[in-house]
């Protein structure tokens, strides 16, 4: 996929400066990764003891026990050493195992990806299915009602803080239990239940989540294509295209918005980064078995590997998301021209 | 985009694994209903006949919340409380059993085990005819290997601390040998006598050594039996067999069909069909699907007990409280003699002289208002605590120890005879140090906040200007094992099973790690210790429940008499249990509430 868009992209770029474009943007990746590691594990090293530490609580377990675990799992050696370990072992691509459940770091993100991408995504899909279309009738429709209360939505969206509103919204489920408290999915009767329930179950446990999660990007998405309607409805291309006497409808969508739209493709790039950590905080309130309680966890509990391994891929999503903002926005708009 | 959204819900369902809807193939009908999934094979011709409790009636499932996710499946390396609390009983059973309702030992995998008279050899029988859920049997040969796993140090198991007697002449750690006898005995020979040995060998958990040899050899041991390998794959001993695991979600136990004990008419166990345990990490929330019906038990916490009370008439519960938990809560000075690598004492030698005096502690012991604390940190659920071990210590717990009833004037006396004196309202050593010091303990528990809160009170009433330093969890537990930069601490002790002295010899051996007010010494820096070491050695040399009695409680006057470690108060135990769970019996040792899992079952279960 990716080589069909650099050709469709070639088609009307430079070929050698998009290939230079991608591979500086592609080399500044290492030294970040190697920056944003560093300061991780030395976070982590600073923080008081390790993963072993929290074993000394029990009074049974022996000083040669406990230095033997230091031992197994690394955690020998100064700050240095060890990074230097961890590197040249994840340079290899071996993240290693999580210290507490022994598996490896990249299959335990994998079992909660799906989970956390199922919320991020939906909500992602809300946001757009809601902000475009009210985003281009309230940019129509200056000063109307129907704008005001757009603008109303907006600024609720991107003033609440999102803790609370989830947590506004967890009581809102335990008050009227309409919606489930947490979870993904009813855990007691689920076996009971047809896959046709089961998928039903699971959609209902996803409502609340995404209603949070939507409304910040909804206020986001809409305020922009707001102002950017507004804006391309007053270009002189508009009046040009409504004297030769194109429709209203046909003015707004194949013109107006076509145009209008552009900022917003560079803003969903960013948000392909924000799928993996931008739910994190939302996942915790609703007990979401996503990356966010995984990764809290590991923190928590100083699991290396899997903090690392965590802030890695984090780093990647948000690196690939802005290069593909980029990449899309040079395809949509022909006058950006990238190198 | 609806059907992308179809799609994203669908990944979601699968990224779980595991978790079929089919219901699992009932067995024959009987008298007290039909087991799904039903027992396969001839009960073995050594099954266990267990005869206290109701006769209970096949079916249901027992829904239970625990806050952490198991960490592994591995019976051998579990060392954490989330993991222990699924795997030891419900799925693995050992050797011996404890009973943990009147803290007794009980049978187990083996039907009987002797001792010989020099208390040097333990011979274990295995039950006839025992066979691993999937049907191999379980031999001597697995135990074998589950005992070399865990004394191995590749490996790493908490057990291995239990079975570790001292070290030989080349300094390496010593352990009892393991002979084969037969398929159903085999015996431990002893480098040297140790009255809890029977103890350490029910704390293996074995495990199938046909089916994991093979990792073990490859070094891969503690990968075997992960929370995802694939369930099915993991034959287990006890009444239960892993379904599924849904990390971060629950874990699912359904009937072993091959388990090997009965009741007393001869029904088979488990009563159970199922046992669902959430993964519920705010223990508001599972005090919440406690009250909505979700779960079935619910180890409460002081502040859910008055919601919990003002419904039980109302509600289909009954809240029990088990008295005095097991666990205590002390405060220590810091009395380490001993220097830091960099060759500065750890403790302020101006420090150091008053924490050593022993007047000095009893009368900051005085000074300390338990039933203060009791009243306001506890809402009045739980009692003052002189002695080591708790009142719920049937066996060990004695009244008959030195006591420090609230007493200022007591307090201010023996100050003044040990030569302290108090001017405008402070309290000075001989010296003329005013007397200040910090007392730390894990900012994460309110508890033992609010104790310091109290007992910083009651000292400034003495002259005494004591700080809190609330630190996380984790540095307070640098703090007490390797840094030793505190003043004062206040921390609690938990309790093993069995909750035998020699479990705590860590704790009380002068050179024991855990030995928290002066801990690793050479040798006993004071004659009290020294007399207490002799003493703790003296108790585990015999298995005379009498002499044993006479040299713990020997001990206890020494302890109380010295206040190495001022012991604070115990909290009450409260559990709440549905009223349609027959043979509900919660204990004060873990599991608490679900420790007789085999015997359990659901009244309403629907009849033949």
């Amino acid at each position: 996929m990716t080589t069909g868009v650099l050709q469709r992209v070639r088609g009307w770029l430079p070929g050698s400066a998009l290939g230079v474009f991608v591979a500086r943007r592609l080399l500044a990746v290492p030294p970040l990764l190697l920056a944003v590691s560093f300061i991780t594990f030395a976070l982590l090293e600073a923080a008081p003891g390790d993963y072993v530490t929290r074993l000394a609580e029990d009074p049974h377990i022996s000083v040669e026990t406990l230095a033997q675990l230091r031992h197994r799992y690394g955690l020998d050696g100064g700050l240095m050493e060890r990074y230097g370990r961890w590197l040249l072992n994840a340079v290899q691509g071996d993240f290693g195992y999580s210290f507490s459940k022994e598996i490896g770091v990249f299959t335990l993100i994998g079992e909660r990806l799906g989970n956390t991408l199922v919320l991020s995504g939906a909500s992602l899909l809300l946001a757009w299915a809601l902000a475009l279309p009210l985003g281009v009738m309230a940019g129509m429709r200056q000063g109307s009602v129907a704008d005001k209360l757009v603008s109303f939505i907006s600024f609720f969206g991107l003033s609440i803080p999102r803790v609370f509103f989830a947590l506004l919204m967890v009581m809102f489920a335990a008050t009227t239990k309409w919606f489930p408290v947490g979870g993904m999915r009813d855990l007691v009767a689920w076996d009971t239940m047809t896959p046709w329930q089961q998928l039903v179950d699971q959609l209902h446990h996803l409502v609340l989540p995404t209603i949070v999660l939507g409304t910040t990007q909804t206020a986001a998405y809409m305020r922009q294509m707001r102002a950017e309607m507004v804006e391309t409805l007053g270009k002189d291309f508009v009046r040009t295209a409504r004297a030769k006497g194109l429709s209203m409808r046909q003015v707004v969508w194949k013109h107006a918005f076509l145009n209008a739209v552009n900022p917003l493709v560079t803003l969903f790039g960013y948000s392909l980064a924000a799928l993996l950590t931008g739910s994190f905080l939302v996942e915790i309130v609703f007990a979401w078995p996503g990356l966010a309680r995984l990764t809290v966890d590991a923190v928590f509990a100083q699991d290396e590997p899997v903090v690392m391994a965590s802030v890695c891929m984090a780093t990647v999503m948000l690196v690939a998301g802005n290069l593909i903002a980029d990449l899309l926005l040079g395809k949509i708009d022909p006058r950006i021209r990238v190198g | 985009m609806r059907r992308v959204l179809f799609f994203l819900a669908l990944a979601g369902c699968s990224s779980g694994g595991g978790g079929g809807g089919e219901s699992p193939k009932a067995g024959t009908e009987t008298k007290i209903g039909t087991p799904r999934p039903g027992f396969i094979g001839e009960l073995p011709k050594g099954a266990m006949v267990v005869s206290d409790g109701e006769i209970g009636r096949y079916g249901g499932q027992l829904v239970l919340a625990q806050p952490g996710d198991p960490k592994t499946l591995n019976p051998i390396i579990a060392n954490d409380v989330a993991t222990n609390d699924i795997l030891h009983g419900p799925v693995f059973e050992s050797c011996l059993g404890f009973h943990n309702g009147k803290q007794v030992e009980k049978a187990g995998l083996c039907e009987k085990w002797e001792k010989s008279e020099d208390g040097m050899t333990y011979t274990f029988t295995l039950r006839e005819g025992l066979t691993w859920s999937d049907g191999q049997p379980i031999t001597s040969d697995d135990f074998a290997f589950s005992y070399a796993v865990t004394i191995d140090p590749a490996v790493q198991t908490a057990a291995a601390d239990l079975f570790r007697q001292g070290v030989d002449e080349a300094g390496k750690a010593r352990f009892p040998t393991f002979e084969v006898v037969d398929a159903r005995t085999f015996r431990f020979k002893l480098a040297q006598r140790d009255v809890l040995f029977h103890y350490a060998v029910g704390s293996i958990y074995a495990v199938p050594k046909a089916k994991w040899e093979a990792a073990y050899k490859a070094g891969d041991f503690g990968q075997a039996m992960r929370i995802n390998t694939p369930p099915g794959d993991i034959p287990t001993s006890g009444p239960f067999v892993i379904k599924e695991v849904r990390s971060d979600e629950r874990v699912v136990l359904e009937r072993n069909p091959r388990f090997w004990k009965v009741d007393r008419d001869g029904n088979r166990l488990p009563y159970l069909d199922r046992v669902i345990v959430l993964v519920v990490p705010d223990f508001n929330a599972s005090f919440l699907k406690f009250r909505e019906g979700e779960t079935d038990v619910l180890e409460v916490r002081p502040e859910h007990y008055d919601p919990l009370r003002r419904k039980e008439s109302a509600g289909d519960y009954l809240l029990s409280d088990l008295g005095p938990s097991f666990n205590t809560n002390w405060i220590i000075f810091n009395q380490d003699r001993r220097l830091s690598s960099e060759g500065k004492p750890y403790v302020d030698p101006m420090k150091q002289k008053w924490f050593q005096n022993k007047q000095f502690r009893k009368a900051i012991s005085h000074a300390i208002d338990r039933e203060g604390i009791v009243r306001t940190v506890m809402a009045g659920r739980g009692q003052p605590l002189w002695a080591f071990s708790s009142p719920a210590n049937k066996t060990w717990w004695t009244e008959d120890v030195v006591k420090y009833p609230y007493d200022l004037e007591k307090a201010r006396a023996l100050l003044t005879e040990a030569g302290f004196t108090t001017k405008d309202g402070k309290l000075f050593d001989a010296e003329g140090n005013h007397i200040e010091f910090s007392m730390t303990t894990n900012a994460e528990n309110s508890t033992r906040i609010g104790m310091l809160n109290v007992i910083k009170d009651d000292l400034a009433k003495l002259g005494v200007t004591a700080h809190i330093r609330p630190v996380p969890f984790n540095d307070l537990l640098t703090s007490l094992r390797s840094t030793r930069d505190f003043d004062a601490l206040l921390l609690g002790w938990g309790a093993a099973v069995p909750p035998d002295p020699t479990q705590s010899k860590n704790v009380l051996l002068s050179s024991g790690a855990s030995h928290a007010w002066a801990p690793l010494q050479e040798a006993p820096a004071t004659e009290w210790e020294k007399r207490m070491d002799e003493l703790v050695y003296e108790n585990a040399g015999t298995d005379d429940m009498a002499a044993r009695l006479k040299t713990w409680h020997e001990l206890e006057k020494i302890f109380s008499d010295e206040q190495p470690q001022i012991q604070l108060v115990v909290q009450n135990f409260f559990v709440a249990g549905r009223k349609d769970i027959g043979n509900f019996s919660p204990a004060l040792l873990r599991p608490t509430t679900h420790w007789n899992i085999e015997q359990l079952f659901k009244k309403d279960a629907k009849a033949p």
